[in-house]
């Protein structure tokens, strides 16, 4: 008997539910709970003038169009940007079946022109990937990017008569309108950004 | 019959037999392809030590390589700097994971050149004298 009670209660709440979840419209989109900062007021990049990796003018023009995951790094860095570099490219390779729009670019702004020079970059970065950009320029201009986005850099010497470059490894998400749209704090993980990527492309309103 | 010195080295050297590297395991071992005309990348292993006594990497060698340095790639507030590790030591039945953003051979300067899929033998020298040679494949990225 009290089974069969509470057979009937759980078909009366089911039932009320359901006419509650058509009384109030389609389920609204799930709200996923991202691991990237993803900003919701309007944050443009600022004008800049640099050069890319095939010496041609590199502005915030450049970015506008296309999604484009931005790094920060230099060549002669043995460690965080190749692995950073390898995984930007394996992110573009998981989001492949996105619409051509939606699909990400990579760059790379060098944050040690002294030796990056554009021709640097063009014989480095076609090794991560075919159509990864790279960008410098004269340290105030590189700069003027920086401070703009809060990206910092240091040069420290190396014991062996050059130096390395601290800077911050984060990853920028930059809408197709220029815009910073979210930011990928470290550690980096593949499967957390196509997953945090895909969300912001298909929750943006163009 | 053996005098009290033999016995003495005998005991030490089972000594140094159980606190070497013998049971040590390394796997996982890799080298990043470098990209063209860069003299420098990095290696990257798992070393294992299931024995009761903590074991102390000092330094790695390579015939492949001019310069080995051992660093550790920190994050503070987001910007990432790289520490030079002295030396590197693996806890009794711990385990050490050298991997990238992280502890790393930092591989500086190539007598051969390294080719994708092509190997790199690397010599890991320990604090008691003993070394453990590893063959690491050159790879694009993490296996």
């Amino acid at each position: 008997m009290n089974k069969l009670f509470f057979v009937f209660v759980a078909i009366a709440a089911a039932t009320a539910g359901l006419l509650l979840s058509n009384h109030l419209g389609p389920a609204p989109k799930p709200v996923v709970d991202t691991d990237a900062t993803v900003f919701q007021t309007v944050r443009p990049l600022p004008e800049m003038a640099l050069v890319n990796h095939l010496g041609l003018p590199f502005t915030r023009q450049s970015f506008e169009g296309q999604w484009t995951l931005l790094f920060f790094g230099f060549t002669h860095c043995p460690d965080v940007c190749p692995t950073t570099l390898f995984l930007l490219s394996q992110v573009q390779k998981a989001t492949t079946d996105l619409p051509p729009s939606q699909q990400p670019k990579v760059a790379m702004i060098s944050v040690d022109p002294a030796r990056d020079t554009p021709e640097k970059l063009a014989g480095y970065l076609p090794h991560f990937g075919e159509d990864i950009v790279g960008a410098t320029g004269e340290i105030p201009r590189i700069q003027a990017l920086t401070a703009s986005l809060g990206v910092a850099y240091s040069y420290t010497p190396d014991g062996k008569g050059g130096y390395t470059v601290d800077h911050t490894a984060s990853i920028f998400l930059i809408s197709p309108r220029a815009e910073l749209k979210a930011l990928f704090t470290t550690p980096h993980d593949l499967e957390t950004i196509v997953r945090d990527f895909e969300y912001i492309v298909e929750s943006y309103d163009d | 019959m053996m005098t009290r010195i033999q016995t003495l080295m005998v005991l030490l050297l089972m000594v140094i037999a159980c606190s070497g590297p013998d049971n040590t395991r390394i796997t996982d071992s890799w080298v990043r392809l470098p990209p063209p005309n860069m003299q420098m990348t990095a290696a990257y292993l798992l070393i294992e030590n299931p024995s009761s006594e903590g074991i102390t990497l000092i330094s790695a060698t390579s015939p492949s390589i001019k310069l080995i340095e051992m660093h550790k790639t920190e994050s503070n507030n987001g910007v990432a700097t790289m520490v030079q590790q002295e030396q590197v030591t693996i806890p009794a039945k711990g385990m050490v994971s050298f991997e990238p953003g992280g502890l790393h051979f930092m591989l500086i300067g190539f007598n051969d050149d390294l080719t994708e899929q092509n190997s790199v033998s690397l010599t890991l020298n320990w604090s008691d004298g003993t070394s453990s040679v590893v063959s690491a494949k050159v790879l694009r990225g993490k296996p």
